[in-house]
């Protein structure tokens, strides 16, 4: 890996987003914050993250239009989308999935997961180029 | 032997021809005299003959009359019992083209939502030609064309668009007995409510027939046009009924919607939990982790969140528990009368002692020493305390709330209002934004503002209240909750179970006030009946009054609303009673929880027969005139019901009675001289025109006349057929056929005008008629021509106790009564009109005389108080 892989974190929650952006710093990844879907979109153009962690429940757009939004756009087609959800329930987790999420975490979550999760993806999608 | 004689005179000049052939004088003498007798003979035969084909057609004609009769019975029956309107439809139409044989009907009504008529059932009509006339609408306008008054015809309108005939009006008495149908011809029929609105009408054309119809097919027609009419309006009824009764069944769906919340609640609440958890297990997980290393800084900002989200969750899990318990307690809301100061009292020492702890001042302010409402006190007092609560959350050291309760007209006010933060402009309206959202991809959260104030906002909802928030100067936030008054859960109304009542006394006009009641959506209903000295109203019936307001109401003319409305014989609709000050002490009855009043006299005729007032909205809405005039349309049917109501009271009294009754009725009644008969309804609708008789008035009296004295079949005949003058029990007999005929008619629902004039057909203008004595002016003119006419029709014809009267005979004894039994303006212009028609009386009463036999057959009638004369 040449450089930082590139995080955006997608939530309305404050203190998880700070959170959140202070793990992955942390990790050495290279950080972003949004804090609903159209900000999300907006720095998808700028900050071309290879992850993007995504809140479901957000004002404006939510987490799951905004998955399928991204999706959408080719250029983003590599992009791991996770999923990040106080929402649990199985019809939740089919949307996000239909809607092109790679993968489905609920929260609470532990930190130590998501970010062994996230490098787990990273790894495998390097191996298969 | 003169008849002899004269023959021979005639036949004088033949008499030497006869001669000439050499035959013997007297034997030509004799040839005639037999000649003559043959020929007289013959002339006999031949009268004999035609008199007995005259019966022959009377007999078929009475026959098919009573066929008829029959048939219209049936039908009206039918369209009657027929509420859909569409069906309805297609049956007065069906019927139309049976009775009065017109191949082509086509049913136009009144459309409110397009303001014009549309076509809405056909008879007779081709497919492709009904979709064309479907597609038409014809305004108001295009009616007036069709109705016009110079092609009257009875109460129809015949159009003849070729002008074969000029302009002349068709008058019932104009009108020739028979003219060929013209092709292109069209009869128009139409559908007047008792209002005088036209709901609709009927385009006619095609008789079987191929002639115009006479005037008696013109009355059976608007007879079957009367029932069409009663009963599309008693189908508009019924459909608005159909729509309050989906009212009511939204209402419970709501009451069931709180069993649906519970369904989404568990998906829901988890994610509001979920929120804050996910914070505090993140920041201890990096805690644990990373302990060690952390800065102080750090570590505080760490803390801080984990104690402020841990907060966040206990409200949230406190909101949830109350909520839980509150559900496993119920299934539903059960609002019961509770005193809402009473309720807030109850709490006020909880919110005292927290009070003085935060030094915050508290005040509890009511405006009434209780507040008497319906209402889940569970639920409400959750609402209070969640309310109350947050204003102290969000009120620091030092301020104030306050909570107030209030009485407006039609609903509570409860606020609550404290100098806290306030609510950023923003998010006024989002606070309170339903927790309980089934979309899932709804992106709303309730922030730092747990999920009490969406739970509040149910429970205001489930009261059909409003709750809103604002922010007050110069700081701090006013909740606002307005709950209306309303009454327990109100059953649907079932109008159906009106027509099949069991009888039992009371209980009829019980069901017609819920009926009423649960029509409207009103909580108090009552049914005040002027009592039998005719100087106060009593109720009759209550819903939503105590028994001892019911027992002990009484209400004198004049006073009171009820009163009020008894005096002026008008509807009496307040909006706003605190604003009238003529009503401001009655305003202090307990009743009166809404200021707002709906009082509607029930007339039959000109007499009040009671007073149905309306008040305390469900809604806690103030009656409107869409109230007004929805009850004023009842009301003619309530006056009928309660008249045929108390009609079955006085004795059983079927349909077949009543139609049996009519079909002898009539029978006999058309076998008298039925020509002598005519032309008196003649001369008294013409005098009637002369008069300047309304149209519609014109059309009552030629209705009365065909039937006014239906009731003298109630009179034994030996009374009615006995030779001399009559003692005083047999007189009584006879005076009460007047009632009796209006009882046997009571099926017919007869337009109270009708009644009327039938009711009173016997008055004297000087008073001492009967059944009521009413005199002069008061007698409506209508039975004042009646009553020339039957007098007339009786003197001309022959009775057991008199031969039949010559016509200037008859027209002296009129003249002799005129001031006593007749109106002197009335009898003026009658007698006129009988002088102009002296050729036909005359004639008609020279044939007449010729079937003396029959008459005597025939059950005579006619107007046995003159019998003297």
């Amino acid at each position: 890996m040449n450089e930082s892989p590139r995080v955006l974190v997608v939530d309305d929650e404050k203190p998880i987003s700070t959170l959140l952006a202070q793990m992955f710093e942390q990790e050495g990844y290279e950080v972003a914050n949004a804090f609903d879907g159209i900000d999300c979109m907006n720095k998808m153009a700028t900050f071309r993250p290879d992850v993007v962690i995504m809140d479901i429940m957000m004002p404006k757009l939510d987490g799951v239009d905004t998955t399928r939004l991204i999706r959408r756009n080719r250029s983003y087609s590599e992009t791991i989308v996770v999923a990040l959800s106080a929402r649990s329930d199985e019809e939740t987790r089919q949307r996000m999935k239909d809607a092109g999420a790679n993968l489905f975490m609920k929260k609470p979550f532990v930190i130590a997961k998501l970010l062994a999760r996230v490098s787990r993806m990273l790894e495998i999608r390097s191996e298969s180029h | 032997m003169l008849d002899t004689a004269a023959i021979a005179l005639l036949t004088a000049p033949f008499t030497g021809v006869v001669a000439a052939v050499s035959v013997p004088a007297p034997v030509v003498v004799l040839l005639l005299a037999a000649t003559a007798v043959g020929v007289w003979a013959a002339m006999m035969w031949l009268r004999i003959k035609a008199g007995r084909r005259r019966l022959q057609i009377k007999t078929d004609v009475l026959r098919g009359r009573t066929r008829t009769l029959e048939n219209i019975l049936a039908v009206s029956a039918r369209i009657n019992a027929t509420r859909n309107l569409s069906e309805l439809a297609t049956k007065v139409t069906t019927a139309v083209e049976e009775v009065t044989g017109f191949r082509r009907v086509v049913l136009y009504l009144w459309s409110h939502t397009t303001k014009a008529f549309e076509a809405r059932a056909f008879a007779g009509i081709a497919q492709e030609e009904q979709a064309t006339l479907s597609g038409a609408q014809i305004m108001p306008s295009d009616y007036d064309e069709l109705s016009r008054e110079e092609c009257r015809y009875s109460n129809c309108y015949l159009l003849d668009p070729a002008g074969l005939w000029g302009d002349a009006g068709y008058c019932l008495d104009l009108m020739p007995n028979s003219r060929k149908w013209q092709a292109g011809q069209r009869l128009i029929a139409p559908l007047a409510s008792s209002t005088g609105d036209v709901i609709g009408y009927l385009d006619l054309a095609e008789p079987a027939s191929g002639m115009v119809p006479d005037p008696a097919s013109i009355r059976q027609l608007e007879f079957l046009t009367r029932q069409a009419t009663t009963a599309i309006e008693s189908a508009d009824v019924y459909d608005h009924l159909a729509r309050k009764n989906a009212d009511l069944s939204a209402a419970s769906e709501k009451l069931n919607s709180l069993a649906d919340m519970k369904k989404n609640f568990v998906a829901n609440v988890s994610h509001e939990l979920r929120t804050p958890l996910t914070s505090i297990s993140a920041y201890t997980e990096l805690l644990q982790k990373n302990l060690g290393t952390l800065a102080p800084e750090s570590l505080d900002e760490f803390l801080k969140v984990i104690h402020d989200e841990s907060l966040k969750l206990t409200g949230i899990i406190n909101d949830i528990l109350d909520l839980s318990q509150m559900e496993n307690n119920r299934p539903s809301m059960k609002p019961v009368d509770t005193d809402l100061v009473a309720l807030a009292k109850h709490l006020e020492d909880s919110w005292k002692s927290r009070a003085r702890k935060m030094d915050i001042r508290f005040t509890l302010e009511a405006t009434a020493e209780n507040i008497q409402l319906s209402l889940d006190p569970l639920l409400i007092q959750q609402m209070l305390t969640h309310l109350v609560g947050n204003a102290f959350k969000f009120t620091p050291d030092g301020g104030e709330v306050r909570v107030g309760l209030q009485e407006t007209g039609t609903a509570v006010c409860l606020t609550v209002q404290d100098t806290g933060i306030g609510i950023p402009a923003d998010k006024l309206g989002d606070i309170f934004e339903s927790f309980y959202q089934v979309d899932s991809s709804t992106t709303r959260r309730h922030n730092g503002q747990g999920v009490g104030l969406a739970i509040c906002k149910d429970i205001v909802v489930h009261h059909d209240g409003r709750i809103w928030a604002e922010n007050v100067q110069p700081q701090g936030t006013r909740i606002t909750v307005l709950l209306p008054r309303r009454p327990a859960v109100l059953q649907p109304a079932d109008p159906v179970s009106l027509t099949s009542l069991p009888f039992e006394a009371g209980e009829f006009v019980q069901r017609l006030m819920h009926w009423v009641s649960e029509s409207l959506g009103i909580q108090v209903a009552t049914l005040m009946v002027p009592d039998p000295g005719g100087d106060h109203l009593t109720i009759r019936a209550a819903i939503g009054l105590p028994d001892s307001v019911v027992q002990s109401a009484r209400v004198r003319k004049g006073a009171g609303f009820a009163g009020r409305v008894w005096e002026s014989g008008e509807t009496l609709l307040l909006n706003d009673l605190t604003s009238e000050r003529r009503f401001g002490r009655e305003l202090n009855e307990p009743r009166y929880s809404t200021p707002s009043l709906l009082c509607v006299p029930l007339m039959d005729g000109d007499e009040l027969v009671g007073i149905i007032s309306v008040n305390n909205k469900v809604d806690g809405t103030a009656l409107d005139t869409d109230d007004q005039v929805f009850l004023e349309s009842l009301a003619p049917r309530l006056t009928g019901l309660l008249a045929r109501y108390e009609s079955w009271q006085d004795g059983a009294r079927d349909f077949e009675a009543i139609r049996d009754t009519l079909r002898s009725t009539t029978a006999v009644g058309h076998m008298r001289h039925e020509s002598l008969l005519e032309i008196c309804q003649e001369i008294c609708l013409a005098s009637a025109r002369k008069a300047m008789l309304p149209g519609d008035e014109l059309e009552h009296l030629a209705f009365s006349l065909q039937f006014y004295d239906v009731g003298l079949d109630t009179v034994p005949a030996q009374v009615l057929g006995k030779p001399g003058r009559l003692n005083a029990e047999e007189r009584r007999h006879v005076e009460k056929h007047v009632d009796a005929g209006l009882g046997i008619l009571e099926s017919l629902e007869l337009n109270a005008k009708v009644r009327q004039l039938i009711l009173h057909h016997h008055e004297n203008f000087d008073g001492t008629g009967y059944p009521v004595g009413l005199a002069g002016e008061a007698i409506p003119l209508g039975s004042r021509l009646i009553r020339l006419a039957d007098t007339l029709s009786s003197l001309l014809s022959h009775r057991p106790w008199r031969p039949a009267m010559g016509l200037d005979e008859a027209m002296n004894v009129i003249r002799g009564g005129i001031g006593r039994e007749f109106c002197p303006r009335m009898a003026e212009v009658f007698l006129a009109e009988t002088e102009d028609r002296r050729r036909r009386i005359v004639d008609l009463q020279a044939k007449e005389g010729s079937s003396a036999d029959l008459n005597r057959l025939a059950l005579d009638r006619g107007a046995p108080e003159l019998a003297g004369v």
